[in-house]
């Protein structure tokens, strides 16, 4: 085993050895290695779905590891909580903060760990907690803060100092894990952010810094390690490397033939996007064109806005602020779901479970919902014809199921996709929008999904394949467009492209010619 | 032991047969009420009578009709708790209706069930359009619609109804007791809406799962301003038939039918999370209460305990709905 060249050595105040983890039907993590020392920013650099999360959350006790060994200070230990992470030292600050807005900065610093009267451990000592509070907040520079104020007074950036505080103010606190912490901070907010970094590194706490910016990570960090596709892939002094390496290094796969996308011929415009904006999903300037037969991928990171995109056209939040969309060379509006579905769009979302399906129907119901009136005769709905109608849909897409009055909850990932799909196909949808179809599922279904979306296009509809995973969008895409804040930062061609180009839009680097 | 075993499993296999039925969905339920009733039939030799069965119907006619439109709202994932005084403002617009005007007994009715429909109108589009909480806007509308009785009439009982009035609610058609023939006619209307029409497919798809429904263009405010306008017509119609039973019209009555209805549907098996009902386990529900209510009464139960014992029941019903909902998954 390629462990045991690894010496448990106390200089490094975490090492995480050979970590392993899955989930039913995803390898998550596998072999992964990791160090941190003291008073080091160490940045954690991957792809969506490369595994840096699910590492952090074995180091934050969230998740159990299935293989692997982690020793902090050289004392190995078995982090099956969060209560015993934090004993251990280790504390992590999510992108969504854990404070309790209704509660005051002294409460929720000392949340769970309340200081109480000795005789009667349920009453709080609250004068003395302010006062300890303030004592924590002067030591992060944070004065201004006044301990007994609410939460929610607070800007976003103080909330998160204030969430550092609390975490790192735990006794033996040793090693802070920060997930994009500047995602919602304003230029000069950044600032102090670095010089908060700054000072806990002084203090001799480590630092696992998680981001997509590369900017950042050059700025504030020591060493970078990056994970591809839950695999250890190498970690590089930050001054010792460009970012076109580390670029290569993040994405630097081997293309499988995975995917054989079907050879289409492109027929006529269906949809068309001229200067689209949507301010409240922050949606901007979008234009391009899907035609029959096409597969158009849509790239871009967390937050780029890829679903905002795909509820943009679909009218879930209801009109277009600027732009145009037409339909078969024909200007439409679109203010509702239901205008959306009416000019032959569907949408299959992120998020099957919460979004797509309704999970204590039938198999049959789900898949007739949409289109209803198509099984209404005189005036009721015929079970015969719903009977019917499913039957069809699982004989053409086969949907593996007990039977049609199966609940819908009880089908795998896979086959809840096909329900989706197999709804939208009996409303006649001639534009499909996906939204991340592969997720969740596992490997043996995103095929059958990657073949059912290439026999669609065969048959001349379009698809607006949205996706955070590269290689599929590689292989599927006729055309990929790529975003960024919202905004189209590139369009490449289906065949031209490669993961380094996409991901240097996607990130905003320019393309080296 | 063993052939314990074997008998379950035959049970088993028996009900799951039935379930496979529509209208056996509320098997529970059924099981409960003839449970009650073979037992109470020993007890009391009384219980078994047409009359008394014809009693206990009729007592659970109204309860029954207010429970019908209930369960359409509870399956959306709302609640509704205006009915109860929607009765009482109902039952007095039509009392003054009848005798101040000379709009006649059946435009009075007619006037009764749409004063209904209206406010639960109003319900359906302050919750679905203001997106408040089922629960805050129809306490609201609770206080409103009672004060509306209590204004029009001043607070006082309104009688001497003509005897056509009175058949409504005392009559027999066929031996059958006109509050139990509303009753089934309601329900068979009911039972085709909620499972023949997109009302109801679509009531229990945004019980189900909101944003789903949203997106797979269901309007779901419209539906929802629907189903709560259906159940402020169902509490109209309640409180005409009851004012005819008691031959009198006053702000007072229908007080606190609401929670009656609200466990009719309940023990009827209708999840009060939403998604999940049926209109057969409602009526069915709403004759286990009415049983109850009889048996204990034909026992000589005092009506206080009574009380504990309903209570104590609805809990009991839901209690084994969630068990047998954590088995299943």
């Amino acid at each position: 085993m390629s462990n045991q060249n690894i010496d448990i050595c106390s200089d490094y105040l975490l090492q995480m050895i050979g970590i392993g983890k899955s989930f039913p039907g995803v390898r998550a993590l596998n072999n992964v290695n990791f160090n941190l020392q003291k008073g080091e920013v160490h940045a954690l650099l991957g792809e969506n779905g490369a595994g840096k999360s699910t590492l952090m959350k074995v180091l934050a006790g969230a998740y159990r590891e299935d293989e692997g060994e982690i020793y902090i200070s050289g004392k190995q230990v078995f982090l099956g909580s969060t209560r015993q992470a934090q004993n251990e030292g280790v504390g992590i600050v999510y992108q969504e903060l854990e404070l309790i807005q209704k509660l005051s900065v002294a409460e929720n610093l000392f949340l769970g760990n309340e200081l109480a009267f000795h005789k009667f451990p349920l009453l709080i000592k609250r004068k003395e907690m302010e006062l300890a509070a303030s004592k924590i907040l002067n030591g992060f520079g944070l004065d201004s803060i006044n301990p007994s104020s609410l939460v929610e007074e607070l800007g976003i950036a103080e909330q998160q100092l204030v969430e550092i505080a609390k975490v790192t103010s735990k006794t033996h606190f040793k090693i802070l894990i920060l997930d994009e912490p500047t995602s919602a901070l304003e230029k000069n907010e950044i600032e102090t952010m670095y010089n908060t970094i700054n000072m806990l590194k002084e203090r001799g706490v480590g630092i696992i810094y998680i981001s997509h910016k590369l900017d950042e990570i050059f700025r504030i960090s020591d060493r970078i390690t990056i994970l591809r596709d839950g695999n250890y892939v190498d970690t590089v002094d930050t001054n010792s490397i460009t970012q076109s390496t580390l670029i290569k290094k993040m994405v630097g796969r081997e293309l499988k033939d995975l995917y054989p996308k079907q050879h289409v011929k492109i027929g006529p415009e269906l949809l068309r996007l001229e200067n689209v904006s949507s301010n409240i999903l922050n949606i901007h300037n979008i234009s391009f064109t899907l035609n029959r037969g096409e597969i158009v991928g849509v790239y871009g990171l967390m937050g780029a806005g890829k679903t905002e995109l795909g509820k943009t056209i679909f009218g879930v939040k209801g009109g277009i602020d600027k732009g145009n969309i037409s339909i078969k060379g024909k200007k439409v509006s679109i203010n509702s779901v239901q205008d959306a579905i009416s000019q032959g769009i569907g949408l299959v979302p992120e998020d099957r479970r919460d979004e797509g399906l309704i999970l204590n129907m039938s198999v049959t119901k789900n898949i007739t919902i949409s289109a209803i009136d198509q099984v209404i005769k005189n005036n009721l709905i015929s079970y015969k014809r719903e009977r019917d109608t499913a039957k069809i849909y699982k004989n053409d897409l086969g949907i593996v199921t007990g039977s049609l009055e199966t609940k819908v909850r009880n089908l795998s990932g896979g086959n809840q996709q096909k329900v989706v799909i197999s709804r939208w196909l009996f409303g006649n949808t001639e534009i499909f929008i996906c939204d991340e179809p592969t997720r969740g599922i596992d490997v043996g279904a995103k095929i059958q999904v990657y073949n059912l979306l290439s026999e669609l296009a065969s048959k001349g509809v379009g698809i607006l394949f949205i996706s955070s995973e590269l290689p599929e969008i590689l292989s599927l895409s006729d055309k990929i467009i790529v975003l960024r804040d919202g905004m189209i930062s590139g369009v490449v061609d289906g065949r031209n492209a490669t993961e380094e180009n996409i991901v240097t839009l996607a990130i905003g680097g320019n393309i080296d010619e | 032991m063993s052939s314990r075993r074997a008998s379950s499993e035959g049970v088993k296999t028996f009900v799951d047969k039935l379930k496979s039925f529509n209208l056996a969905k509320g098997m529970n339920p059924l099981l409960a009420l003839l449970g009650i009733g073979l037992v109470v039939s020993f007890l009391s030799p009384n219980f078994l009578t047409i009359i008394n069965l014809k009693n206990i119907l009729v007592q659970a006619s109204v309860v029954a009709i207010l429970a019908s439109g209930m369960t359409l709202v509870i399956i959306t994932g709302g609640i509704d708790l205006s009915v109860g005084t929607l009765m009482a403002m109902s039952s007095c617009v039509m009392g003054l209706s009848i005798l101040n005007t000379k709009l006649g007994i059946f435009m009075s009715i007619l006037i009764a069930l749409f004063s209904g429909a209206l406010v639960g109108l109003i319900s359906g589009i302050i919750i679905s359009k203001g997106n408040i909480a089922p629960f805050v806007v129809t306490l609201g509308i609770q206080g409103i619609a009672q004060g509306i009785a209590l204004l029009i009439t001043s607070g006082y009982s309104m009688y001497g109804f003509p005897e056509t009035f009175l058949f409504i609610g005392g009559g027999e058609l066929l031996g059958i007791p006109m509050p139990v023939l509303i009753m089934i006619l309601v329900y068979i209307l009911m039972y085709i809406v909620l499972e023949y029409t997109k009302v109801g497919r679509y009531s229990l798809a945004i019980g189900g799962n909101e944003e789903a429904s949203r997106l797979v263009g269901i309007n779901v405010d419209s539906y929802k301003i629907i189903v709560y306008t259906l159940n402020g017509f169902m509490a109209g119609l309640a409180g005409v038939v009851l004012s005819s039973r008691i031959a009198s019209s006053h702000p007072g009555v229908g007080a606190g039918f609401e929670l009656d209805a609200i466990a009719a549907v309940v023990i009827g098996g209708t999840s009060l999370s939403g998604g999940e009902g049926t209109i057969v386990g409602t009526i069915i529900g709403a004759m286990i209460m009415a049983t109850i209510k009889n048996s204990l009464n034909l026992l000589g139960v005092s009506p206080f305990i009574q009380k504990i014992a309903i209570g104590a029941i609805i809990i009991i019903a839901v209690l084994i709905d969630s068990i047998s909902k954590k088995r299943n998954n």
